[in-house]
């Protein structure tokens, strides 16, 4: 895969806050890319940096924090050289992004259509019947075919499912070559979360759509995904294929993670629980982050700061596991 | 990869425009606004009482010879129509205005929370009724029933200030009324009534201290309310007899006499109330904003 | 937030009775607070010492005199035999005859009433807009910009109306000669007479003035909060426009209460507007009122007190149907 080819592509990503003086990166030297029709899911804890780092894809940081170095790419293009006017007209068009709570998301007294109408006629301009049209096709696309048919309904008057499908159709109104899902599926039912997650997976298939999926739900990540990429703390800790990943991880917090998910181990074994919190951004550490935490700690651990190996061996680890066979 | 690396050298962290403004910025963004409004305001007391001790001169006196004389190093505010000398007339008026505006905000506040309380830790049906006839009350605008009531009534200063306070009790008492509804169901209000308190003693103890804070804030924003309501009526003409004055009256006696430009008998009296009620403004927005754990006014 | 809400129908149907009884309850409890006022003010009259009769003979009236005119106006009666009466001549709209100005009262006060209402729906318009502008400035700008609008609303509102159009007539009038002192002039009938614009511009000026301060505080305030929403980062992220998002969908969702606002403007109007046209002498229902306070006309002064307070019920119950009907479109419809 060239450089070229990527979807996004994201190179030496650190972000800090605006005003700090020596404290710890928010996000640190991230670098990562997903290919056309490639799903990559982020795993970490909430604070690791994950909205973070799509809030900066956006170029939508929010107050105080800033970018301090790295390249964002979408589609071959530069974005951190780009004016905001420039930036702006590429939101929505290139890139989507889809919330959390779709609620608070949708603009709350607007129609659905009518939202998806303005999203596309912004970026493509042209009439508004065949903004309208381009709607309806996209609201079928996501499933609510009785919703593309009728009335124009306002996001309070369907329910938490539906909205998230219009929620992701509102992101695609412009045919985007990359899709960020933000915890798409964290404020809703079990049921719902795994439908949400088949539309996600099958839009990506049929469109050829770059999908970063952020999640803390390493089993959702491992089951959608095709890679993985656990952040901690702000930095990546290992990036890996979904399958193998889940198999043998092999940092020893990735391995902390897997194996905090329930159910039981049937053996009778305790939930195993990763001892003590992640870092704040005011807490310097030396050397590796997950140090102070790692059952598998070592004199270096403290001393060197571990980075990715080149690609095919990613984790950042001084001492990793056993790859997997 | 290269241009990757240039790109990320453009972010170089960005240096303020202006760092000098920027550091103004910040240093007066510490000055409180409730500070600064309670130090107006006190500012404005010492010149009314603590004034006429430092600068003797008699606000009745007739100077016939200098009768609308600009300001000069005699009057340092002029004289109006009669002769006066306007900066002992504002000192006096100070006085009036400041003193007939607090009393009756003292009174209103207590008029108010007492009907407030009433309402809001009495039965249903009363609170029902309390309420609706407040609306009514509440439908009168304070300053049309201040004028009705001066129309009628003879009036001193004592029974002015009382008028005022009477007037202006509505506002504080659905406020008392909210406040005392909400305590109510307060889990520790509960507590304190299964545990054999008396109402009296849990309104005392309990449900008016949690409401204090924003009965204080409502009190500045009434006082405010007072200094207008006074220096409204007063500039109708009604209210007060002459000769004293408060600063509305003084207002009024420049205003009439605008044709002729004497903007000193105007500037001087509309700047005090302005200020009074500016102080009392920025005193009752300050402490709001500390009351809503906002950073800034 | 999960559950999958009522279907749309479903919706429709069952908020409609709900939404049927809130709104009788509201009509009658504006019911209710008009019945209490047409009381009070009954009280208001007859409570006072002194009563009507000295108003209208004067304080210095003989109480033979007096009591011949307690006896013609019916003022001997008893209490509730009055208090029916009142009732009575206020549901036929005579509101008494003034002494002072030799005419009914209640034909006076129509053109005096209309002077107002033109007066306020210019000040009002132009405050409101005002207050837009200024409030989506400030909802979106926390800093600069942001903190000079809300340094001006204090400003705006600490300032009494009367010493601002004092001001203005020494300013505009008196020093320039641009505009008139005060009156209406002839063009009161036209809207497209410029003398009446002329003689209105002042007055309006003062009046908006205060108005356009408290209700951009609101308004900013409101702006601030949803600006903090989800909903504009994913507008953003969508590629719109910060004008879009202000006017399209920030302005939609903080509008709403500013209706109930525009229903508490009506006091501040009625207010203001006693203050402003006395100021300028402006002839309408505030400066009729202050006239008549000036000379104890009585039945006039009762009257405007009464119809200031019926219009502040009515204002106020407006606003609230017009903030329910709009709450149903979106939530009903």
């Amino acid at each position: 895969m060239t450089a070229g080819e990527a979807a996004l592509a994201v190179s030496g990503l650190t972000l800090g806050l605006a005003s700090g003086h020596a404290r710890q990166p928010l996000v640190e030297d991230l670098s990562f890319r997903i290919g056309r029709g490639e799903m990559l899911a982020f795993v970490g804890e909430s604070g690791s940096g994950k909205s973070l780092t799509a809030a900066a894809i956006f170029g939508l940081l929010p107050p105080g924090i800033r970018r301090m170095a790295g390249a964002i790419r979408v589609g071959g293009t530069e974005l951190t050289a780009l004016p905001e006017r420039a930036l702006r007209a590429r939101r929505g068009r290139d890139m989507g992004l889809v919330f959390q709570n779709p609620l608070t998301a949708l603009s709350p007294s607007l129609g659905v259509q009518a939202q998806i109408v303005e999203t596309y006629r912004v970026h493509k301009g042209g009439t508004r019947e065949a903004a309208r049209g381009r709607a309806r096709a996209l609201l079928t696309e996501v499933g609510l075919s009785a919703l593309a048919a009728g009335p124009d309904r306002y996001p309070h008057q369907l329910s938490g499912g539906m909205r998230q499908r219009v929620m992701i159709a509102l992101a695609l109104a412009c045919d985007p070559g990359l899709l960020i899902a933000d915890e798409p599926t964290t404020a809703l039912d079990t049921l719902i979360q795994v439908q949400i997650m088949d539309l996600l997976t099958r839009l990506q298939r049929e469109r050829g759509l770059a999908v970063l999926f952020i999640t803390h739900d390493l089993r959702l990540a491992a089951r959608y995904a095709d890679r993985i990429l656990v952040l901690y703390a702000g930095r990546a800790v290992e990036e890996g294929d979904a399958a193998s990943f889940f198999i043998a991880p092999r940092h020893p917090y990735s391995r902390a993670l897997r194996d905090a998910i329930p159910p039981v181990p049937a053996d009778g074994r305790r939930l195993a629980e990763i001892p003590g919190q992640p870092p704040g951004p005011q807490t310097r550490i030396e050397g590796c982050r997950f140090a102070p935490r790692c059952p598998d700690v070592r004199d270096d651990c403290r001393r060197v700061v571990p980075t990715m190996g080149p690609l095919g061996v990613r984790v950042a680890c001084l001492h990793p596991g056993a790859p997997a066979p | 990869m290269t241009d990757d690396r240039a790109a990320s050298r453009t972010a170089a962290p960005a240096r303020g425009l202006f760092p000098r403004a920027r550091r103004w910025q910040a240093a007066f963004g510490t000055l409180r606004a409730d500070l600064a409004g309670g130090l107006l305001f006190l500012a404005l007391a010492a010149f009314s009482w603590i004034g006429p001790l430092l600068y003797p001169h008699d606000p009745l006196a007739i100077h016939a010879h200098h009768i609308l004389a600009a300001p000069q190093a005699r009057f340092p505010l002029g004289t109006d129509d009669l002769g006066r000398n306007v900066l002992a007339r504002l000192m006096r008026g100070g006085q009036t205005t400041l003193a007939i505006s607090f009393v009756a905000s003292a009174i209103g506040l207590i008029a108010g929370l007492a009907y407030g309380l009433v309402a809001g830790l009495g039965p249903g049906w009363l609170d029902q009724i309390l309420m609706r006839l407040l609306d009514a009350l509440l439908a009168i605008p304070t300053l049309i029933l201040l004028i009705f009531f001066a129309a009628i009534v003879p009036l001193g200063e004592a029974s002015l200030a009382v008028m005022l306070g009477l007037v202006a009790w509505p506002g504080i008492a659905r406020l008392a009324r909210n406040e005392a509804r909400a305590a109510r169901e307060r889990d520790y209000v509960r507590a304190a009534r299964q545990f054999g308190a008396g109402r009296l003693y849990v309104a005392r103890v309990h449900i008016l201290r949690a409401m204090l804070p924003l009965v204080i804030v409502n009190a500045t924003f009434l006082m405010a309310d007072m200094i207008l309501g006074l220096s409204g009526l007063t500039f109708l003409g009604l209210g007060i007899e002459p000769p004293h004055a408060s600063w509305g009256g003084l207002l009024n006696s420049g205003a009439q006499l605008a044709v002729i430009d004497p903007w000193w008998l105007i500037a001087f009296p509309g700047l005090a109330i302005f200020l009074a009620i500016l102080a009392m403004n920025m005193l009752g927005q300050g402490l709001l904003a500390r009351l809503e754990g906002e950073g800034q006014a | 937030m999960n559950r999958s809400g009522p279907s749309p129908q479903r919706a429709r149907q069952t908020g409609a009775r709900p939404l049927a009884a809130a709104l009788l309850k509201r009509l009658g409890s504006s019911c209710l607070s008009l019945v209490l006022l047409v009381t009070l003010v009954f009280f208001l009259i007859y409570a006072t010492p002194g009563g009507p009769a000295y108003s209208i003979l004067g304080v210095h009236a003989s109480p033979a005199a007096v009591a011949a005119l307690n006896r013609q106006m019916g003022l001997d009666h008893p209490i509730w035999r009055q208090y029916l009466t009142w009732w009575d001549h206020v549901l036929q709209g005579d509101l008494g005859y003034s002494f002072t100005q030799h005419a009914p009262v209640a034909s006076l006060i129509g053109s005096y009433l209309h002077n107002t209402l033109l007066l306020d729906a210019v000040a009002a318009t132009a405050a409101i807009a005002l207050a837009i502008v200024l409030g989506l400035l400030q909802g979106a700008r926390s800093r600069g910009l942001g903190r000079a609008i809300g340094a001006w609303q204090i400003v705006g509102y600490s300032l009494p109306t009367f010493f601002v159009g004092t001001v203005l007539i020494l300013v505009f009038a008196a020093d320039l000669s641009w505009l008139p002192p005060g009156g209406l002039g002839e063009g009161a009938h036209s809207v497209w007479s410029a003398s009446l614009w002329r003689h209105l511009a002042l007055p309006a000026v003062t009046l908006a003035l205060p108005l356009a301060a408290g209700l951009s505080r609101y308004f900013g305030h409101q702006v601030r909060d949803e600006y903090r929403k989800d909903y504009v980062r994913a507008a953003r992220a969508r590629g719109l426009g910060p004008v879009r998002i202000a006017f399209r969908h920030v302005l939609r969702n903080a509008v709403r209460p500013l209706v109930t606002l525009i229903g508490m403007m009506i006091p501040v109007l009625f207010v203001g507007g006693v203050l402003t046209e006395s100021v300028f002498d402006y002839p309408g229902l505030g400066w009729l009122l202050w006239r008549s306070a000036l000379e104890q006309d009585y039945p006039t002064l009762t009257a405007i007190v009464l119809l200031i307070g019926i219009l502040t019920i009515l204002g106020n119950l407006a606003a609230d149907l017009i903030n329910t009907l709009l709450d149903v479109r979106v939530r009903y419809d």
